[in-house]
Parts: structure tokens; sequence; C-alpha cells
């Protein structure tokens, strides 16, 4: 996986957590892996065009929570419509920042809509494809982007 | 004299129209959270929101249905179905006077520059706030 791939969605990770907790999410190591595990909530975006793949984001219930909350100005239940719609929509924020910066730099990608999984330690086999995972803890829990990209040949 | 003053210095609702009524909004997104935010960001400001669409397909349907009751939509682009770009068009070809907001979490250059070039009259990107959408609705409505 090119790392000029990685960069986009580390930033715009990074921007979009600012801009709507207003707190500053603080980066754990990188690594390589071939299983990921949903331990509460993730939202999965397809990436189409000169490579294809997909982010999966990864977000603990407190900070799952937390997020609904300041998003809506009001709780919802994670299982609720509303609570699922919100992380839907980080999701699509985050990664149609990052989608925008990769065709700043010259690569051409587009979005699918997003998925969103509700489950205690929902397990995800990527068949194969490496996927790069990158955690953060942000002081109202924990959350983790796992990117998988293929190039298009 | 107190309540001629007070007449004078209410400031109308931007939502409303000269004759007092309020302008119509048809909201296209595939996101509920989206919708409610839009919603409430417009009603602070009188504006009707006529009627919602979560998917490209049923945007496109709906604003030929209310027409011409509609005075401005506000267009997602990543929606099943029939994507933001495609719904675009057909309204236009429907109705070239379409007044037509993006609302996207993607700023690409190539998608607000053929977004504009298919007649959008502005580009929102997201994270909305009141501010941002407010003043870019009255743009295009003035």
């Amino acid at each position: 996986m090119r790392i000029d791939f990685i960069d986009p969605f580390l930033e715009a990770t990074e921007e979009i957590i600012r801009e709507v907790l207003n707190v500053e999410p603080k980066r754990g190591e990188m690594e390589l892996n071939e299983q990921e595990t949903i331990p509460d909530i993730g939202v999965f975006l397809g990436l189409t065009g000169q490579a294809s793949g997909r982010m999966l984001i990864n977000f603990d219930k407190n900070l799952a929570l937390k997020i609904i909350e300041v998003m809506n100005g009001e709780p919802h239940a994670l299982e609720s419509e509303m609570g699922q719609a919100t992380i839907g929509e980080l999701g699509n924020m985050i990664t149609g920042r990052a989608v925008t910066k990769l065709y700043e730099k010259g690569f051409h990608f587009n979005l699918t809509p997003p998925s969103v999984i509700v489950g205690n330690n929902v397990r995800v086999s990527t068949l194969g494809i490496e996927t790069l995972s990158v955690p953060y803890h942000i002081s109202y829990g924990n959350l983790e982007i796992n990117i998988s990209i293929k190039e298009n040949v | 004299m107190r309540i001629i003053e007070e007449h004078i210095n209410k400031k109308q609702p931007e939502g409303l129209k000269p004759d007092g009524t309020p302008y119509n909004v048809l909201i296209i997104d595939d996101s509920m959270f989206i919708v409610k935010q839009l919603s409430q960001i417009l009603a602070s400001e009188s504006y009707n929101v006529i009627d919602t669409a979560t998917d490209g397909e049923e945007g496109v349907r709906k604003y030929k249905e209310l027409y011409p009751k509609v005075d401005l939509v506000t267009l997602d682009i990543t929606m099943p179905k029939k994507d933001g770009l495609q719904v675009l068009k057909e309204i236009m070809e429907f109705d070239k006077d379409a007044k037509i907001v993006i609302i996207s979490a993607i700023g690409k250059q190539d998608f607000v520059k053929e977004a504009l070039l298919l007649g959008a009259k502005n580009y929102i990107v997201k994270p909305l706030n009141r501010e941002k959408v407010l003043e870019r609705v009255k743009k295009v409505l003035i």
C-alpha cells in the first residue's frame, strides 16, 4: 500500500475530530493486519477510482455516545437510527475530507455511501488485502481507522 | 413611538419572502443526521422544508411532483441509486431555473467545477454550521 495514500486519511481524521469534538486526538502506533474487529460500532466506506479499497472506522462505545451527543445537541442510543446515522455521517466527513486531500495530491478517488455496523467484537476479514490500522486516543474514548487500498492495474 | 421603533428594528427572518410567505426547501440527502441538522438550521430562520428525499431517484421525482413550489434544493453528492451530480443534471434539464445548493463531504475541485457547470448555484463542504448554511442559502435566493 502506498504511504502517500495514507497521510490524507490520518490528517482528515485528526482535523474532523478537532472540528467536531474540539479535542486533540493522540495518534498511536500503526500496524498491518489481515483481520479486524469491531468492538462496539464501526463505519465502512468504500473507495473507488484510481485504486479501490475501503476504510473502516471503529469507535468504542463511550466515544461514539459522546460524538452522537455533541453532533445532535442531545443523546441518542448507539442502537437508534439517529445514533447510527450520526456515526455514519462522521465517517463520511472524515473520508470525504481524505478524498479531497488525495485529489489535491493528484490521486482520484470517489466514495460509496457509509454502512454502520453495531455489534460486540464483530470480526471482519479483509480476505488477504493488508489493512493499515491506526489507533487514536481521544479524551472521551478510543477510535481506530483501518485502511485497505489496492491499486488498480 | 416605542412600538414603531420595535417594528423598525425587528429583522424579518431570512427564510421569508417579501410577502411574508416562507421559501420552500427540498432536502435531498441519504443521511438522517444531515436532514435533521439542515431542517433545524433552516427552520431557525423560518424557511419551510417542504419535503425530504433520501436517495437520488426520489429526489428527482419529488422535485417534479412539487414543481413549481420548490424555491431551493439542497443536494448531497454520495447517495444510493442515483448520485447527486446525475440528480443535478436531471433537475436542471427539467427546470433550467432551479436553485440548487450542493452539500457534500467531498470538496474536490473537479466535483465543485462540474457541479457549478451543470447549474448548481453554490457548494457547501461539510461539516455544516449554521452561519455557513444560512449565508450560502441567502446568497442563492437573493
